[in-house]
């Protein structure tokens, strides 16, 4: 079985990070496999280090991306998108992982030996402090029943999966608001996609990206309550997840619902620094200034200033409201909490009016809506 | 693709250029208009020139289009020309994400042909429709000039219509356009 391992990659040939990971996998014992490597805009030396591997073993192919996508849901998508038809599995690793020689091997073994259309074995996830722990510990079917709680139990690396389970769970989902926990959302899917997923109790993967300051856990924040209602929403409405769409739709969605100014806020304030990230200043520009309107700043002394001085200047003026009214948002780590309990009550009342079976009932439902709203807003914010 | 440009400023013209397809077809109008004065009319009728031109230039089996500030989805093009071939449709409409004044996204098309569930880039359909063109006069029926063409062509062409259950479009919130500004001797539409 050919089986199709994605990398995706920015920067991290002068740090000697991508070169052993490359290594590991071209030393794995199970030798039938394309390793397909994703350029994400580096300029470290990173293309010369992926041509020169290339050049010496055909099973390596690279795509050199430019702009800089800085979403493992697009470059892994294109990844995807790009693997050989014939491939009967594929796999992910980040160029701060490195695989297990027997890795490929052990998990082929699983797939071919139980028919499953998914097996994990474990990753050692390296820490600063030089401990370590596994993922990908827990037996499918608690991992099933404990995502709703958790964020972290599937290992990215040391999974192999048959490229039809992404028909039936759709792809990654490229959202900004999901950022470094877009696996979570994937694999919630994939659990619930009536897949057979098997476990093997084997470490095939070491994962250094808690080491790497550059690398995308400890890039980017993240709510988990802010992503299960994004993720609750988002299935509502039906944004698609199939991979081309994932690969190449917008990232910077928010689908409608009730959201409050502070979660719109730090959600906005993510677009911003995604864009950033990405070299867009006009993009990170626009929802700088969704921050600035969305918080009523427009009439703030410095805003104000800046746009009279740098009103014909729009480079520096999308520069200067990108970096620094970015960071103009409410701390969301205590509201998204209270108000996502608040919502929650709120939309179960706004239910019931809707419901409600006889005018008598709904006068109930709306009356207790109102006292409720009412003692809400009396309460200290 | 036939892009045509409603009298646009140079430096778009240069963007537009540089993507050199062979594939795109690029003309730029040498004047805007004439439109009706901003406000609503306007927006419902702003473009209809240049889509006209495009419909010249278009020389396809089949036709579709698409806002400067939308995407389509990946597979627009390869489901609707499905739509139409398996099932000898010569119309075709189909779901799109649409984004709200407060920038958030909900899903429209649902199925009904009518105002408010098809846009601009939500259709696609066969050539011979082209005969009915976009009226720049559609906002004296209170109508979106997009809306007020489709409804013309389901009247006097009468298509097989058929419909794709999948957002295929996102269509994006009107952008806030700086103070309008009016080109050199442009003339307007008296509303």
């Amino acid at each position: 079985m050919l089986v199709s391992i994605h990398l995706t990659t920015f920067c991290q040939a002068a740090s000697g990070w991508l070169e052993r990971a490359i290594a590991s996998v071209l030393e794995q014992t199970y030798a039938d496999f394309e390793l397909i490597c994703y350029d994400d805009g580096s300029y470290d030396g990173t293309a010369q280090l992926l041509a020169r591997f290339a050049s010496e073993d055909r099973r390596v192919r690279v795509i050199t991306g430019s702009p800089n996508l800085n979403s493992v849901a697009k470059s892994l998508g294109r990844c995807f998108l790009a693997r050989s038809p014939e491939a009967g599995a594929i796999t992910w690793m980040f160029d701060d992982n490195i695989l297990a020689p027997d890795a490929l091997q052990t998990l082929v073994s699983a797939m071919e030996r139980t028919g499953a259309d998914v097996v994990y074995g474990q990753t050692r996830i390296m820490t600063v402090d030089g401990s370590s722990w596994l993922i990908g510990t827990r037996e499918p079917e608690v991992i099933g029943a404990s995502f709703q709680a958790t964020s972290a139990d599937v290992p990215n690396a040391g999974i192999l999966i048959r490229p039809e389970v992404f028909e039936r769970s759709g792809w990654y989902d490229s959202s900004i608001i999901l950022r470094r926990s877009c696996d979570w959302d994937l694999f919630r899917r994939i659990w619930s996609s009536g897949s057979t997923i098997v476990k093997v109790d084997h470490v095939c993967a070491t994962e250094f990206g808690e080491l790497s300051p550059s690398s995308l856990r400890n890039s980017f924040d993240t709510s988990f309550e802010l992503m299960k209602r994004y993720v609750r929403l988002r299935d509502e409405i039906g944004f698609r997840l199939d991979v081309a769409s994932a690969t190449y739709g917008p990232a910077d969605v928010v689908p409608e619902g009730p959201w409050s100014k502070d979660e719109l806020s730090y959600i906005y304030h993510g677009f911003v620094r995604y864009f950033v990230s990405v070299g867009n200043l006009g993009k990170a520009a626009e929802w700088g200034n969704e921050i600035i309107s969305l918080n009523g700043l427009d009439d703030d002394l410095v805003v104000k200033n800046l746009r009279r001085k740098f009103g014909d200047q729009p480079e520096i003026l999308e520069a200067v409201v990108s970096g620094l009214f970015a960071r103009r948002v409410a701390d969301p780590a205590v509201s998204i909490v209270r108000y996502s309990f608040k919502r929650e009550v709120a939309e179960y009342l706004q239910r019931r009016i809707r419901t409600a079976k006889s005018q008598a009932a709904r006068v109930y439902w709306k009356v207790a809506f109102h006292v409720l709203r009412r003692v809400w807003r009396s309460l200290p914010r | 693709m036939c892009i045509v440009g409603d009298f646009i400023e140079e430096r778009n013209v240069r963007k537009i250029l540089d993507v050199a397809d062979p594939r795109i077809v690029f003309e730029n109008l040498p004047r805007r208009g004439p439109y009706p004065r901003p406000g609503v009319a306007r927006w419902q009728v702003a473009g209809t020139n240049a889509m006209n031109a495009a419909l010249l230039h278009a020389t396809g089996e089949y036709i579709c289009h698409i806002d400067d500030d939308d995407e389509m989805a990946p597979d627009k093009l390869e489901l609707c020309l499905a739509k139409c071939l398996t099932e000898e449709y010569d119309f075709v409409h189909h779901a799109f994400f649409s984004q709200l004044p407060n920038r958030q996204w909900v899903r429209l098309g649902d199925g009904r042909f009518r105002l408010g569930q098809i846009t601009t880039g939500s259709v696609f359909y066969h050539r011979r429709h082209k005969q009915v063109g976009w009226d720049v006069e559609a906002f004296k029926r209170g109508n979106p000039g997009d809306w007020d063409r489709f409804s013309r062509i389901k009247t006097k062409m009468n298509p097989k219509i058929g419909f794709v259950n999948r957002p295929l479009l996102w269509h994006y919130k009107e952008n806030n356009y700086p103070t309008f500004v009016p080109k050199p001797s442009e003339v307007f539409l008296e509303t």
